[in-house]
């Protein structure tokens, strides 16, 4: 995956004396998207880096300080900072919407069979001990199924409040 | 050390103070973030590492981007400025003034009555209850390490014994997730 090409978007925007925003939005921001290549190349650069510090954090939660919703939100912050730089709208169409709303369908999916499927070994709801797997493991488990949830749920909140009412909502 | 944390507590009060009178609404966001990542560093002197990354994510970044989608959506900063007159603070309305002052009073009588950060007698690290049976936190304190191996006893206590309270707050984000799409008519998703 590539962060979004905004060349044409940018330029449709700028050239549209009628957008609503036009006339409440700074000029250097005009239609959420920075005319800055420094925030940009900067923004591509570190967007790697912060995903590996979410996922090193969801990881490593059980024997270093983080957790999973640490590293869920982290991992979501660099999709906003891909965001605040390319703007909301291009970002929106390079994420299927489907795909992210799968994400936190999918992390409690797993949260759901994990908590309830102890049950099935004899366990009390989410007893993580009575699993086949070490507890380490069941909890790294739990632990990638919170992230996938936080991330999906905080990429949404922004991605979808800045992109407005409705399936042709006018983007910031 | 003490000066680092008296500066600290100082730029967070100062920029709470500053966040809350400035008329530029965006410089009032930015102080917030700012101020935030102050409560942060403190977090981590307090040797509180995984709150400090949840304040600095969340409080910093997350947050500030909401309000700042929320800024742009209704009224923009430039017309709202232009409204209500110039200077670079606003003028102080007092009954507000007047409700959070009495609300900071309970808030810092409550404050002033904890115990010492790390006290053995404090009631959040007390082993033993009155009669002499073991509290909660006695039991996470002493067996989470030995009986889970993970060297972070936060993530043991969330995920392994209170994994109930963490499926509750998987719920309530869950549920915000699918309110927003609902309110805003997000047909094509759901």
């Amino acid at each position: 995956m590539s962060p979004p090409n905004t060349d044409d978007s940018t330029a449709s925007t700028a050239a549209d004396p009628t957008s609503v925003h036009a006339d409440r939005t700074p000029a250097s921001t005009q239609g959420g998207v920075t005319e800055s290549p420094v925030v940009k190349t900067a923004s591509r650069t570190v967007t790697p880096f912060v995903v590996a510090f979410g996922i090193y954090l969801t990881l490593f939660g059980t024997s270093l300080p983080g957790g999973a919703f640490q590293g869920g939100v982290i991992i979501a912050s660099a999709v906003t900072l891909i965001a605040m730089a390319f703007g909301f709208g291009p970002t929106q169409q390079w994420l299927s919407a489907p795909a992210l709303a799968g994400l936190f369908v999918l992390g409690a999916t797993i949260f759901g069979v994990v908590a309830f499927g102890a049950i099935l070994y004899g366990g009390a709801v989410l007893e993580l001990f009575v699993f086949p797997l070490s507890v380490e493991d069941m909890v790294k488990l739990v632990e990638v199924a919170i992230a996938a949830l936080v991330t999906g749920v905080i990429i949404g909140l922004i991605i979808w409040l800045a992109d407005g009412f409705g399936e042709g909502g006018e983007s910031i | 050390m003490i000066w680092l944390e008296l500066g600290l507590v100082a730029f967070v009060i100062i920029g709470a103070l500053f966040a809350a009178t400035v008329r530029d609404l965006v410089g009032s966001i930015v102080t917030f973030a700012g101020l935030t990542l102050g409560v942060a560093i403190i977090w981590v002197l307090l040797a509180a590492p995984d709150v400090a990354l949840i304040e600095a994510a969340v409080g910093a970044g997350v947050t500030s981007v909401l309000f700042m989608i929320a800024l742009v959506k209704t009224s923009g900063s430039r017309s709202e400025q232009e409204a209500s007159g110039s200077g670079v603070f606003r003028s102080v309305n007092l009954p507000a003034l007047l409700i959070v002052g009495g609300l900071a009073i309970p808030l810092g009588y409550a404050f002033l009555s904890l115990d010492p950060v790390g006290a053995s007698g404090a009631p959040a690290v007390s082993m033993e209850f009155d009669d002499g049976s073991q509290t909660p936190y006695g039991y996470y304190i002493e067996e989470t390490v030995p009986e889970t191996g993970f060297s972070n006893s936060v993530v043991a206590v969330l995920v392994v014994y209170r994994g109930l309270d963490t499926l509750g707050e998987l719920i309530v984000a869950f549920s915000a997730a699918v309110s927003i799409l609902i309110v805003l008519e997000r047909s094509d998703i759901l």
